[in-house]
């Protein structure tokens, strides 16, 4: 059976790749015939049922829809933007990029096709901010005084980003973490960053993605199904054990343990829950 | 955590038998448990001491099939020791006190109220291939057990057993000092 995703995203909005992500990755288990709901909060009472998956992007803390089964997707360094540094060991974490975490890599396309260089006549420049405001870089001014700012508002549209970047001759970045670099790089602007520049990694490992997904996929899947179970009983007549209990239609793989003649109930059922710890298959005590 | 092994423990009779699938059903119906769930059965006692599940005694013609009563899952006061389901995550141990090999169906709902957790019967018909006489009657052993019981678990909402058949409207009898006149 496969278990359904859960996963929390904020509401869409077109001017945040790690938004575009969460809802791309709602779209590529839709397409391959997961069930899929996207969750934008919790109100502390809603749980997620016994046997879903809950995704988390790493500015979720915790594990608010207390879910069994959770994966993290770290799409940003671990605490920058908001949620927790280190996750819950139980966590299955997968990650952006290895600059963020060091985890299995889930990257999706986000670039459109129409991010390209069109070849129109080109003049002055523009820049971003976005999470550079967080570093203190834009408080000293590096972008040419007439540069046109890109900001989450504007350009409304994806497409008209990218006509509005085929306009300009150079991209000035305070955010050294952003699609846009590779975006404007593909409009044939001069990008230049303000700060550390990052190398991307997203050309060479965007190819790769749908073996990332169905890692992802395998991996999630196989967690949410782990429910293990045995059996244990107290034998006092190994006769009516081979006769019944022994005949059970049950799986030869689940492990049953068994005790002989115990001191008495209570002392023998604890002796076989002890034995749980145990991967014998079949253990004697 | 005994997250090296199993999650649930299914400890059971020796002459039960489970018919295939059985396991996936029973996994199934615990899902549906809230995260409370310490204990579980498949046949016991309902909070108003009514018989609970879907089981076969093969002593008896006829199965036990309480669908039309119960809405399952339902909060047990008490499970047949036949099958009795652990949640092993929750690192639960029967109390060593309770000597015998009887009601520890009894005391594992006890126990898991006095955590503040539950125990519930859930739908998962199963078989008892039985060979216990019907003609077993509680002796000395078993009321002081039972006595015992009553005056480790004193705020219990309540005391029953699958071996007592109970008229609904005379629940004071289960009372040791009501059932066991003599030894008390």
């Amino acid at each position: 059976m496969k278990a359904p995703y859960i996963i929390m995203a904020p509401e869409y909005r077109h001017n945040s790749a790690g938004v575009r992500a969460l809802y791309r990755l709602k779209d590529e288990l839709l397409k391959r015939g997961y069930r899929v709901s996207v969750c934008q909060g919790s109100d502390g009472k809603w749980t997620a049922p016994r046997g879903s998956i809950v995704v988390y992007p790493e500015i979720v803390p915790g594990n608010p829809l207390k879910g069994k089964t959770v994966a993290r997707w770290v799409l940003n360094y671990p605490g920058l933007l908001d949620g927790d540094k280190e996750y819950d060991k139980s966590e299955i974490i997968f990650t952006w990029s290895e600059l963020y975490y060091d985890a299995p890599l889930l990257m999706l396309p986000l670039i459109e096709d129409f991010f390209r260089d069109e070849k129109r006549p080109r003049s002055g420049s523009c820049f971003w901010v976005g999470k550079g405001l967080y570093t203190g870089l834009v408080n000293d001014q590096k972008h040419p005084s007439d540069a046109v700012e890109i900001t989450y508002a504007w350009p409304e549209t994806r497409e008209e980003l990218a006509k509005f970047l085929n306009e300009k001759e150079v991209f000035y970045t305070y955010d050294n973490n952003t699609l846009l670099t590779r975006e404007a790089e593909m409009c044939g602007c001069k990008v230049v960053v303000i700060g550390e520049k990052l190398e991307s990694d997203y050309d060479e490992f965007i190819r790769d993605y749908e073996s990332q997904i169905e890692r992802f996929i395998e991996v999630t899947q196989k967690a949410a199904d782990k429910v293990k179970v045995s059996f244990g009983v107290m034998i006092n007549d190994w006769q009516r054990y081979d006769m019944v209990l022994r005949q059970s239609e049950i799986d030869p793989a689940i492990h049953c343990h068994w005790l002989k003649s115990p001191e008495s109930a209570t002392k023998g059922l604890n002796k076989l829950l002890a034995l749980w710890k145990l991967r014998a298959r079949i253990s004697q005590s | 955590m005994e997250a090296e092994g199993a999650d649930i423990a299914v400890l059971t009779h020796q002459d039960m038998f489970f018919r295939q699938g059985w396991v996936e059903l029973m996994t199934e119906k615990i899902s549906e448990l809230p995260d409370s769930w310490v204990v579980a059965g498949v046949i016991g006692k309902d909070m108003e001491g009514n018989i609970c599940g879907k089981f076969h005694d093969t002593r008896i013609p006829l199965q036990f099939n309480t669908g039309h009563r119960h809405s399952f899952p339902v909060a047990a006061c008490c499970f047949d020791e036949a099958v009795i389901i652990v949640n092993l995550k929750k690192g639960f141990r029967f109390d060593e006190r309770l000597d015998g090999f009887d009601i520890y169906g009894t005391m594992c709902v006890l126990q898991a109220w006095e955590r503040g957790e539950t125990a519930w019967i859930i739908e998962a018909f199963c078989e008892h291939y039985c060979t216990r006489p019907f003609t077993w009657f509680p002796d000395e052993e078993f009321a002081r057990r039972w006595k015992w019981l009553w005056d480790t678990y004193k705020d219990a909402t309540k005391i029953d057993s699958t071996v007592f058949g109970v008229p609904k409207n005379e629940p004071d009898i289960l009372k040791p000092e009501n059932m066991f006149p003599e030894e008390m």
